[in-house]
């Protein structure tokens, strides 16, 4: 490392490394992979520092982070994917650490089996959102990615209900009010 | 009652069978997505693809940490950096490509040296001298699809006999490896022509590069994919359609 914008970088990572880092370890990553990442995205700031405009210096950096972090996200997802394709043996290994005995496992199978089979008879829109809200996203987050407005996301979700209270004669509680 | 644990373990085992027929949107869609720059079909494809894989949202929706937070010790701060310098620091060629490099400047000076004895003998016999026609040698520089918006058109290449094809990629990860496949796109199904190994990123102007004979690539739309390669995982970076103009 010796080049014209060294100074600059530096006072870059003095200022901001410890952000990303946190930025990092709140998307979920373990403490010492979120150093990892974050030390890849002040890599790949110091490689564009040319086109680095100083004036939009934390825009700069979370956009470059999110990708980084969405890079980490979908390697792992085809690294796992391809594990979960070629190892049977591991697969026993982790129903052996869940805990439940096999009558039990059955039985809780049985009832996924049904729950999959009631969620499946909702509309697409449907399945949407309750899919997103059941994987633990907020209204919000529901919001921005199906391009609804949040009462949209709440209407959404009680009509899911009353549905599946129809189909199932169950449905999972939520909060969401009028 | 059924605990809200077993409807997100229903949930869960639905969203795993949903995976098995949407692969994940490359960074590029899913930033296009959330910029609102993508329309009609392709708009509504990732955005059911995104429904299954809701952690990729959590990374385009969480808000940016405080700036005032402190996580790391000084210490942790400072090994950091140093390893961050390290990673800077330009990678000596492995011997292999030493080996390759040595060899391949031995046969470029038994050539050169063939080619000035030969035109010296030429030209002492007075002989009529033909003239040879050079290579065209020409180097293109690629963008990504979509980065010029919607309804670009694809870059046009000239015929070379060597083209250099340099692309970049602002989306790319860093991976140890990288390799280039070029598909043409004038069959059903399109067909890879050229694919290339061990390609690395130049640092100096932050492009991959690859040579390519251009009696390869006769005239027609052709696809050209980045591929960053870790052990056994390949992962699609970039994408860049080009048009191969006729001699």
């Amino acid at each position: 490392m010796s080049g014209p914008h060294d100074t600059r970088f530096e006072d870059l990572y003095r200022r901001y490394y410890d952000r990303v880092c946190t930025f990092f370890i709140a998307f979920g990553f373990p403490r010492e992979q979120a150093r990892d990442l974050a030390q890849d995205v002040f890599v790949r700031v110091y490689r564009s520092m040319p086109d680095y405009r100083a004036e939009a210096e934390w825009s700069y950096l979370e956009t470059t982070a999110r990708r980084v972090a969405l890079n980490e996200i979908r390697t792992k997802k085809a690294t796992k994917h391809n594990a979960d394709t070629i190892s049977v043996d591991d697969q026993a290994v982790q129903l052996e650490d869940r805990g439940p005995g096999p009558e039990e496992l059955a039985g809780q199978s049985e009832l996924h089996r049904r729950l999959q089979s009631a969620i499946l008879q909702l509309s697409p829109r449907l399945q949407d959102v309750l899919r997103l809200y059941l994987a633990g996203l907020s209204y919000q987050d529901i919001e921005m990615t199906l391009g609804i407005s949040e009462d949209a996301v709440k209407t959404r979700l009680r009509e899911a209900r009353v549905r599946l209270r129809d189909i199932f004669g169950e449905a999972p509680e939520g909060n969401e009010s009028p | 009652m059924i605990d809200k644990s077993d409807w997100e373990a229903a949930n869960a085992a639905l969203i795993a069978e949903g995976r098995k027929r949407f692969d994940p949107p490359t960074v590029e869609e899913i930033e296009d997505y959330f910029g609102g720059k993508l329309e009609g079909d392709h708009a509504a494809h990732v955005r059911e693809a995104l429904t299954y894989y809701p952690e990729l949202i959590r990374v385009m929706t969480l808000p940016p940490p405080d700036p005032n937070v402190r996580v790391l010790s000084d210490s942790e701060r400072e090994r950091d950096w140093a390893a961050i310098r390290r990673k800077l620091e330009p990678e000596p060629l492995p011997f292999i490509t030493r080996r390759k490099v040595a060899i391949a400047l031995a046969a470029a000076a038994v050539v050169g040296l063939t080619l000035a004895v030969v035109m010296t003998s030429r030209s002492t016999s007075n002989g009529p001298i033909t003239p040879t026609k050079a290579p065209i040698v020409a180097t293109w520089k690629f963008r990504p699809d979509g980065i010029a918006g919607a309804g670009q058109r694809p870059l046009q290449i000239h015929p070379c006999d060597r083209c250099i094809l340099k692309v970049l990629s602002a989306y790319a990860g860093d991976f140890p490896r990288y390799r280039i496949d070029i598909v043409y796109l004038g069959v059903n199904p399109p067909r890879t022509v050229v694919s290339r190994m061990d390609i690395h990123r130049d640092l100096a102007d932050g492009t991959w590069a690859i040579e390519v004979d251009g009696k390869r690539l006769p005239q027609g739309f052709y696809r050209l994919d980045l591929y960053g390669v870790r052990g056994d995982v390949t992962e699609k970076q970039s994408a860049y359609t080009f048009e191969m103009l006729g001699r």
